[in-house]
C-alpha cells in the first residue's frame, strides 16, 4: 500500500514537473498543488472532435493542445488579490502579460474544477499583447439576457450594461474560453459526466458575454456543427 | 573627552551597528519581494505606493480570503454504519472524491453510477451535513442523485434544493460579497451550482427515459419541483425550470 502510495506520488510530482510555470516563492503551497493538479487535469483530457472556432483557436480537443497554449501564454503565477472580492486570479497585461496571480481564493472558495480552469484560460487569453490583450468590450445598455431580464447581479444588483465585461467576438476571452468548453463538453472522451456538465454548465453563462448577435449566432452554429 | 564619555560613545555606535545588521537581512528581504500588481497604484502614474509585507496583499474593497475567509475545507466523514459493505466502499469513494477536489476522477462514473436505495438516502443525509458553503460539494450529491433519480423522495430532496435560501457569497451564504463584473458570472454560477447541477440532471433524465414524466406519482413530484425552481431567486435556474416545464 506504501509502495502504491508513494508510486503514485512520484508520478503526480513528475506529471507537475511536466509544466513549464514556475511559482512566486509565496505562493502557499496548497494554491501551487491545487493549480499544478487543475493543470494537469487539463493536460490529459482527450477528445473525439471539435468545432472549427475550436480548431482555430487552440487544435483538437487534447490536453497537449491545452498545456501548450497556457505555457505559451504564462511562464510564471504570482499571489495577488486581484483587486479583492471574490476573484480567484488574474492577469495583469500592463504589469507583465505573462505572469498569471491567483489568489487565496483559488482553494478556500468552492468551485468545480472546470470553473477554475475556465477562469485560469479565460485569463491566459488577456497575454496575447499582439492582439491588444484581447481587452474586453463595454457591454451595451440595456443589456438583456435570452428571458428580456437586465444582466445583473442578483444580490448585489450591480448591472453588466456599460461594464467592461463583454466581448464582441468570438476570439476573446470569453469566447475562447467558452468555446474550449463547450466542445470539452461535447467532445472530451475520458471526461467523468459531472465534468461535462460542468463544463457546458460555465460555458453556457459565459456564452451570454457575447453582445453581438451575428457573433454569438455564430458560435452557437460552431457548437452545433451546422 | 573624558574616558566614561569616550566609552559610552563607543558602546553607542557598536549598539548602533549590531542594530543595522539586525535590521538590514529584514529590509533586504523585503525588497527582493516581486511587485505585485496590487502593490502599484496605477491610477496614479503607475509608482509603487507602498511595499507590502511578505503575504497576501489586501488592495483593493474587501480583501479577499486573507484574515477572514475560511477555506471551504471538507474531511472526509466514515460510510454510515447502516450501510451494506459495498455501499460502504462507495460512500468511501465519494468521500475521497470530494475531499481531493478532482472531479474528474473516473470513479465519479464507473462507481457511483448506479447507486442503491440505502446509498441514495445516505448521500441525502451527506448533503446536509455539509457545509452550506461548500457548493461544489453540495452540487456533486445533486448531480449524483438526480443522474440516478430512482424515487419520489429523491425529487423530493432535489426540490428541497430549491427551497434553500440562495447562497450569497463563497465566505458565507448568509453576507452578499462584492462581484467583479468581469468574472461574476462564474462566481454567481458557482453560487447557484447545487441548483443548476440538478436541473441539468433532470432534463438529461427526462430526455433519456420521457416515460419517467407519465408516472402519476414521479409527475406530480417534479411538477412540484419545477415550481419551487421556477421562483428561485437566479435568472439561470429560473431560465433552466422554464425550459424543462415546456417539456413536462
Amino acid at each position: 500500500m506504501k509502495l502504491k502510495t508513494l508510486l503514485a506520488a512520484t508520478l503526480l510530482m513528475c506529471t507537475f514537473q511536466a509544466y513549464a510555470v514556475s511559482f512566486d516563492s509565496d505562493v502557499p503551497a496548497a494554491i501551487q498543488t491545487q493549480m499544478s493538479q487543475d493543470l494537469v487535469f487539463m493536460n490529459q483530457i482527450k477528445g473525439s472532435n471539435q468545432t472549427p472556432f475550436h480548431k482555430d483557436i487552440y487544435g483538437a480537443v487534447d490536453g497537449a493542445n491545452y498545456q501548450k497554449f497556457f505555457e505559451t501564454h504564462i511562464t510564471s503565477v504570482g499571489l495577488d488579490a486581484c483587486g479583492g472580492g471574490a476573484a480567484v486570479a488574474c492577469v495583469q497585461p500592463f504589469f507583465d502579460p505573462n505572469k498569471m496571480w491567483l489568489t487565496e481564493n483559488f482553494i478556500k472558495f468552492s468551485h468545480p474544477q472546470v470553473a477554475r480552469m475556465m477562469v485560469v484560460y479565460h485569463e491566459a487569453r488577456h497575454a496575447e499583447s499582439d492582439k491588444g490583450n484581447w481587452g474586453h468590450d463595454t457591454c451595451p445598455t440595456p443589456f438583456l439576457d435570452d428571458q428580456g431580464h437586465n444582466k445583473t447581479s442578483i444580490w448585489t444588483g450591480a448591472s453588466l450594461a456599460g461594464q467592461p465585461a463583454c466581448d464582441s467576438t468570438h476570439l476573446g476571452s470569453y469566447g475562447s474560453s467558452t468555446i474550449m468548453l463547450k466542445n470539452i463538453s461535447k467532445f472530451c472522451s475520458n471526461c467523468a459526466d459531472k465534468v461535462k456538465m460542468d463544463a457546458d454548465i460555465y460555458a453556457t453563462d459565459q456564452l451570454g458575454r457575447i453582445d453581438r448577435p451575428d457573433v454569438k449566432k455564430a458560435m452557437l452554429a460552431d457548437f452545433a456543427g451546422r | 573627552m573624558s574616558g566614561k564619555r569616550f566609552g559610552t560613545l563607543i558602546f553607542l555606535g557598536a549598539l548602533l551597528i549590531a542594530g543595522l545588521f539586525f535590521v538590514w537581512p529584514r529590509f533586504a528581504e523585503r525588497s527582493r519581494q516581486p511587485l505585485k500588481p496590487s502593490d502599484i497604484d496605477f491610477a496614479r502614474s503607475n509608482q509603487p505606493v507602498v511595499m507590502k509585507t511578505p503575504g497576501l496583499s489586501t488592495a483593493g474593497t474587501a480583501a479577499s480570503g486573507g484574515e477572514a475567509a475560511a477555506a471551504v475545507s471538507v474531511s472526509a466523514v466514515a460510510a454510515p454504519e447502516k450501510l451494506s459493505v459495498e455501499d460502504k466502499k462507495r460512500y468511501d469513494v465519494f468521500e475521497q472524491i470530494l475531499v481531493s477536489k478532482n472531479d474528474n476522477d473516473p470513479r465519479m462514473d464507473s462507481e457511483l453510477g448506479k447507486l442503491s436505495p440505502e446509498l441514495h438516502r445516505a448521500l441525502r443525509d451527506r448533503y446536509q451535513t455539509l457545509a452550506v458553503e461548500n457548493r461544489n460539494g453540495r452540487g456533486a450529491i445533486a448531480f449524483l442523485i438526480a443522474r440516478d433519480l430512482q424515487s419520489v423522495a429523491d425529487v423530493d430532496f432535489l426540490k428541497s434544493i430549491y427551497q434553500e435560501s440562495p447562497c450569497l457569497g463563497f465566505k458565507n451564504c448568509a453576507v452578499a460579497e462584492p462581484q467583479d463584473p468581469h468574472m461574476s458570472g462564474i462566481q454567481q454560477t458557482s453560487l447557484d451550482y447545487p441548483q443548476l447541477a440538478a436541473l441539468y440532471q433532470l432534463d438529461r433524465r427526462l430526455d433519456a427515459d420521457p416515460t419517467l414524466a407519465k408516472n402519476p406519482e414521479f409527475r406530480k413530484a417534479i411538477l412540484d419541483l419545477i415550481r419551487e425552481a421556477r421562483q428561485f431567486p437566479s435568472n439561470a435556474v429560473q431560465a433552466r425550470a422554464e425550459q424543462i416545464s415546456k417539456k413536462l
